[in-house]
C-alpha cells in the first residue's frame, strides 16, 4: 500500500526535524530530575514538566535581560550586575543565599566590628 | 533523588545560549555569571516545583498539573511568563496531539474508502491490526526518544568539562576564598564555646 510506506517514511523525517525544532531548549530529563530531588514532590505531569522547562528558559532570559539593561558597562555582563538585580528586584528575592552582593572580606570584617 | 550532584545542574552550553540570545550581540557574559546564571536557573527549578506542588496538595491531588504551574508562577511574581507559557502549552498539546490525530485521520480516511468499496468485513481485521502495530510503534517511540536526549546531555556535559579545564584556576581560587572565610568563623565560633565550657567548669 503506497499510503503506508509513505507515512513510516515522514515519521523519519519528522523525528529529524523534531531534534532541529525542538520545543524546548533545555532537557526535560535533567528538569526532571531537579523536580525529583524536590522530597515532597509525588508525580510529575508531563505538561508541568514541560511547562517548568519552559518557564525555566524564560527565566534565564529574563534574568540576563534585566541584569543588562540595568547595568553601566552595556559590553559586558557580570556577577555584579546579577547580584544587584537579585537585591533590586522583588521577584528575584529567592535568590539572595544563592547569589548574594559580594563584599570584601576586608569590609565585611570592619562591619563586624563595627556591630559589636 | 538525584545519584550524583552534577545531576542537578542545567547544561552550561544552553544556558550561555539562552542568556547569548537575550542580550544585544556582542556583549560579552562573564564565565562566573553564567555559573550564577545556571545555578538560579537550577534554584528556579525548586522554587517553582515547590510552589506549585503546593496547589497541587491543595487540591489533594498527587500528580502535578498544568494549573499549578501557572499557579506557582503567579505566586512567585512572573506573571509576565504566563502568556508566552500559554502559548507554549498550546504548542506542546498541539504536538502531543499530533500524532494520534493524524493516524487517526488516516485511518478514517482508509475505512471510507473501503466502505466504498463495500468491504466491511475485511476492513474490520484490517484495522484492528492496524491498532495493535501502532501501539507497538508508539512505545518504541517513547523509549526511543529518551534515550536521544540523554546521549545529547552526554554530549553537553563533556563539552563543558572541556571549557571548565581551561578556566580551572580562576574558578579554584575563588572556591578557595570563600571556603577561607568560612574556616575562620567557624573557628572562631569554636573558640567561643571553649571559652564558656572553661568558665562553667
Amino acid at each position: 500500500m503506497p499510503m503506508k510506506s509513505g507515512f513510516s517514511h515522514n515519521r523519519g523525517l519528522e523525528k529529524m526535524a523534531d531534534k532541529s525544532t525542538k520545543l524546548t531548549l533545555l532537557p526535560v530529563a535533567r528538569i526532571r530530575t531537579i523536580m525529583k530531588s524536590s522530597p515532597d514532590i509525588t508525580v510529575i505531569g508531563q505538561e508541568s514538566l514541560f511547562l517548568i522547562t519552559k518557564a525555566t528558559e524564560l527565566f534565564v532570559q529574563h534574568i540576563a535581560q534585566e541584569s543588562h539593561s540595568r547595568s553601566q558597562n552595556k559590553n559586558s555582563l557580570v556577577y555584579g550586575n546579577l547580584a544587584q538585580v537579585v537585591d533590586d528586584d522583588i521577584a528575584f528575592q529567592f535568590l539572595a543565599d544563592v547569589l548574594p552582593k559580594k563584599v570584601l572580606a576586608r569590609d565585611y570584617l570592619q562591619s563586624l566590628e563595627n556591630n559589636s | 533523588m538525584a545519584e550524583r550532584p552534577e545531576d542537578l545542574n542545567l547544561p552550561h552550553s544552553v544556558i550561555t545560549r539562552i542568556m547569548k540570545e537575550a542580550v544585544p550581540e556582542g556583549v560579552s557574559v562573564s564565565k562566573e555569571a553564567r555559573n550564577a546564571v545556571s545555578k538560579a536557573a537550577s534554584v528556579f527549578v525548586l522554587y517553582a516545583t515547590s510552589c506549585a506542588n503546593n496547589y497541587a496538595l491543595k487540591g489533594k491531588r498527587k500528580t502535578l498539573n498544568a494549573a499549578d504551574v501557572f499557579a506557582a508562577m503567579k505566586d512567585m511574581e512572573f506573571e509576565e511568563f504566563i502568556e508566552p507559557l500559554e502559548k507554549s502549552l498550546q504548542e506542546f498539546r498541539h504536538e502531543q496531539k499530533g500524532k494520534k490525530e493524524a493516524s487517526e485521520k488516516r485511518k478514517q480516511n482508509r475505512s471510507d474508502a473501503e466502505k466504498a468499496e463495500g468491504e466491511d468485513s475485511e476492513q474490520n481485521i484490517s484495522s484492528e491490526m492496524e491498532d495493535s502495530r501502532e501501539d507497538a510503534e508508539d512505545e518504541e517511540d517513547v523509549e526511543g526518544e529518551e534515550g536521544e536526549d540523554e546521549d545529547i546531555d552526554e554530549d553537553i556535559d563533556d563539552e563543558d568539562d572541556d571549557e571548565e579545564d581551561i578556566d580551572d584556576e580562576e574558578d579554584g581560587e575563588d572556591v578557595e576564598e570563600i571556603e577561607d572565610d568560612g574556616e575562620e568563623n567557624v573557628g572562631q565560633v569554636e573558640d567561643v564555646d571553649d571559652d564558656d565550657v572553661q568558665e562553667v567548669e
